[in-house]
């Protein structure tokens, strides 16, 4: 299972540093992670990147991820 | 290192000429202002007067009754804007937070706050009529100090801004738009483990991008609706999907071509003219011009953040970190679009430190709503981790540099942020710092030193390349990031290395919104990376068309035909009983055509040449940078001379190193000017005081020493030429780089910034006392 590690950010939310995921896809992740996690908002997590296994994907929507892939939501970042 | 990154080049890593050179230094070049069209109008903004008002009315008669005077807009010119979400510089920002920007809706925010605009048939008569349109306004308390904006009774510039970040929600509207805060490990526990603790505030000032050339652009609009801008602009794509935002133009109608540019610096990754031209075109039914001056650029436009930020670090007697706590408010101006994130997130980034907090607070306040400057955040918060890690180190009797080795951070490492670090090459540019000549060279008399390193994260982004090859074998490079510091000479160089062919046979252009795919702007350091990324895949599906092209004129199999130094070249040899023949040698001396040869025969071969690659960039990776300044005070005049000053920066694989440096350089220039001169002065009235050069003071050549440089090419493991992106982490360690050194001169402590000769006469009056 896919390993979803928290921001200190988002742990406030969660009340877990890291848990373990079923959701092989990124729109299956948000849907499981907003029903474990009530705090949590599938609105503010599509404003966030996701790195999957330390690759930055801005645009996650069509993603998917391995059993064994680090994910960790990040802020986008777009520079000047 | 990954295998397949390419190490081994011919044409990337050389200092070819620029092609947009000559007709830059000829005066041919057009930028914003350059271009004029028949019929034009030209537009002039009224601005407001206050610093905070409600526009109770705007009345145009008597501007309109001079002959010539065509066109009005206010901010009902625009639609409702609602609360969808746009990427800003970032954050993501409400549109209603965005169009007020352009043009205000119902209150003026700031002083200088453009409130209505009149386009006439000159610009002296725009300029006349707009003095002649009545405003009412009703004059509202105004805050323009970030401390005095969080105080209960400071004056509430929105009635619905409630802070993001907390949990739970506030209940009350405040100017404090955001707080969030970072953590990891047990910062408490860190400290109590430390024997030596530094804790200071810093404070950077209110700044200016300062780009040479103001914003200008030209809109036009046929009878279809259609729009055309030209405009200078750091993303035509971006004033593509902005304008069409803000004003309800259909996106498919609107065509941006971006002019040449005179600097940006993410100072011109947004809009304010450009909606503005394309509503009074509408309008007129003729095309009309915007340019701002200089005033106008510096009253409402950018600026950059204000901040303060208190530091605690923590060390054992061995120099190993224990714990790191950073609190830093930012100042965003009258609508949040602040980097509070980035300066968040990335202050400590450089150490291994287990035990760290950062928070950040975002105010608001009647300025001009802030915007990006090079590495958005970064350098407020690295200006004072910096500070304070040069002050433990000297407490601990540590030479900074080796204080850093032994905290640096390195693969695998884990940063509060949360993504840990691929390849990196930190630790050699710091080990390039301490062997480089500048840090082994003894000081003047009454000099000082500074050193600091930073960190940023870079950009991929959206990227789009179209090449077509001419029937004389001439590669026209189209992409849609406009040019501002080199991206044209990176691009024709990245083609060349793919074609192997001489770069001055590569013709790079920046095209419109019409012509090329879909780009994001050129910002975040991206350019080289993802643009790149595009024309080095379009160029690879060309080289596949070219051998295939080949494979069908000799009549063999494509994987017998490789391409090798500009041409295909069959790999086989036939078999011996024809290499034996005579005739034979003849035919294999035909097994080998350039790409001149190619592009001639393209129409009987399968038609024109050509790609189009686009992408969405995954692969970006940091860099860290190092500066060494040496700094002599005047302690009559408490004027700073930078004696000496050395950049070393880890920039992935350098395409084009005079423009590395030149990137490299720039930033140590800004970075320097922020630290010791540049900021922005209210009056009591929210006025600003110094909007132009010479009450703004930026440094000039005269005022500095030659920059030196040395690239360190840790290669991007992600990325097919080991490319990482290198325009903005060079603005992050000049400003601790300088204070130190300039601390260190004087004899003083003096860590608000600008060091200007006033505060530091003072400062080193109150260290002899």
């Amino acid at each position: 299972m896919a390993r979803v590690i928290f921001t200190s950010e988002l742990e406030r939310l969660t009340g877990e540093s890291e848990v373990t995921v079923a959701a092989e896809a990124y729109r299956d992740l948000l849907v499981e992670l907003c029903a474990r996690f009530p705090k949590l908002r599938q609105d503010a997590l599509r404003k966030q990147a996701l790195a999957i296994d330390g690759i930055v994907i801005q645009e996650p929507l069509l993603e998917t991820f391995d059993a064994d892939s680090e994910l960790i939501f990040f802020a986008k970042i777009a520079g000047g | 290192m990954n295998d397949s990154v390419k190490t081994d080049f011919k044409y990337v890593g050389t200092r070819p000429v620029r092609p947009d050179g000559p007709d830059k230094v000829t005066g041919r070049a057009k930028y914003g202002a350059d271009l004029n069209l028949p019929g034009m109008l030209h537009a002039h903004y009224v601005r407001s007067p206050y610093a905070h008002a409600v526009i109770k009315s705007i009345d145009f008669s008597e501007a309109l009754k001079l002959p010539g005077v065509i066109a009005t807009m206010t901010g009902e010119d625009l639609p409702e804007p609602g609360d969808k979400l746009m990427q800003g510089a970032e954050i993501e920002m409400k549109l209603s937070d965005m169009a007020p920007v352009v043009m205000a809706r119902g209150r003026a925010m700031f002083h200088g706050h453009p409130v209505a605009a009149v386009a006439a048939t000159s610009a002296s008569l725009a300029a006349e009529a707009a003095a002649l349109v009545r405003v009412e306004y009703e004059v509202l308390p105004h805050v323009i100090d970030m401390h005095a904006a969080l105080e209960d009774d400071a004056p509430l510039l929105h009635a619905d801004l409630i802070t993001t970040g907390l949990d739970p929600a506030p209940t009350v509207p405040s100017n404090l738009s955001v707080d969030l805060a970072l953590e990891m490990g047990d910062v408490d526990l860190g400290f109590a483990d430390a024997d030596v603790v530094v804790e200071r505030t810093y404070s950077v000032p209110m700044c200016h991008q300062g780009y040479i050339e103001p914003h200008a652009a030209i809109a036009s609009a046929d009878e279809t609706g259609r729009v055309e801008i030209w405009c200078c602009t750091q993303g035509p794509f971006m004033v593509r999907n902005f304008t069409s935002q803000l004003t309800g133009i259909e996106p498919g109608k609107i065509k941006v071509t971006a002019s040449e540019i005179g600097g940006g610096f993410g100072g011109k990754t947004t809009v304010y003219i450009e909606p503005v031209a394309a509503v009074l075109a509408l309008k007129s039914g003729r095309p009309v011009k915007v340019v701002l001056s200089r005033e106008e650029v510096f009253r409402a436009t950018g600026p950059v953040s204000c901040s303060e930020t208190r530091v605690r670090i923590g060390a054992k007697k061995d120099g190993t970190l224990t714990a790191i706590d950073i609190d830093i408010v930012m100042d965003s101006g009258c609508y949040s679009s602040s980097s509070i994130m980035p300066a968040t997130m990335f202050g400590a980034a450089c150490y291994r430190c287990e035990n760290q907090r950062s928070r950040g607070r975002e105010v608001l306040t009647n300025k001009p709503r802030v915007w990006a400057y090079r590495a958005p955040g970064a350098p407020q918060s690295i200006m004072a981790v910096e500070c304070a890690v040069n002050e433990l180190a000297e407490e601990l009797g540590i030479d900074p540099v080796d204080f850093r080795l032994h905290n640096a951070v390195e693969e695998g490492d884990i940063p509060v942020f949360g993504l840990p670090f691929q390849a990196i090459g930190y630790k050699k540019a710091l080990q390039a710092a301490k062997e480089h000549p500048h840090y082994q060279a003894p000081l003047g008399p009454g000099q000082g030193r500074g050193l600091a390193s930073a960190f940023w994260i870079n950009s991929g982004q959206q990227s789009s390349a179209t090449i077509n090859i001419a029937l004389d074998g001439a590669i026209n490079v189209l992409t849609g990031n406009p040019d501002i510091g080199g991206s044209r000479a990176s691009m024709a160089l990245l083609a060349a290395e793919v074609f192997g062919v001489p770069v001055e046979t590569v013709h790079p252009t920046v095209a419109d919104t019409d012509s090329v795919g879909y780009c994001d702007g050129t910002g975040g350091s991206r350019t080289t990376l993802a643009t790149g990324g595009a024309v080095i895949q379009a160029a690879e599906k060309l080289v596949l068309e070219l051998r295939h092209r080949a494979a069908a004129i000799w009549g063999v199999d494509l994987d017998e035909v490789e391409w090798v130094d500009g041409k295909a070249v069959a790999r086989t040899t036939g078999d011996l009983e024809n290499l034996m023949d005579a005739g034979a040698a003849v035919q294999l001396e035909n097994r080998e055509m350039s790409l001149v040869e190619l592009a001639e025969t393209s129409g009987a071969t399968g038609g024109p040449l050509s790609a189009v690659a686009s992408l969405h960039a995954h692969n970006s990776a940091p860099a860290f940078a190092i500066n060494i300044c040496d700094a002599a005070v005047d302690r009559e005049t408490g004027k700073v001379d930078i004696t000496r000053f050395t950049c070393i920066q880890d920039a992935g694989k350098a395409v084009h190193p005079a423009y590395v440096e030149g990137q490299m350089q720039g930033g140590a220039v800004q970075g320097i000017g922020w630290a010791l001169n540049e900021e922005y002065l209210y009056d009591e009235n929210g006025v600003l005081e110094n909007p132009g050069f010479l009450d703004y003071r930026m440094p000039v050549a005269s005022d500095l020493p030659m920059i030196d440089t040395v690239i360190i090419e840790e290669p991007n493991p992600l990325h097919p030429y080991g490319i990482r992106g290198v325009g903005e982490v060079p603005i992050c360690p000049p400003m601790p780089a300088v204070a130190t050194a300039v601390n260190r001169a004087a004899g003083t402590a003096l860590y608000d910034l600008p060091l200007s000769p006033p505060k530091l006469l003072a400062a080193i009056d109150r260290a002899v006392e």
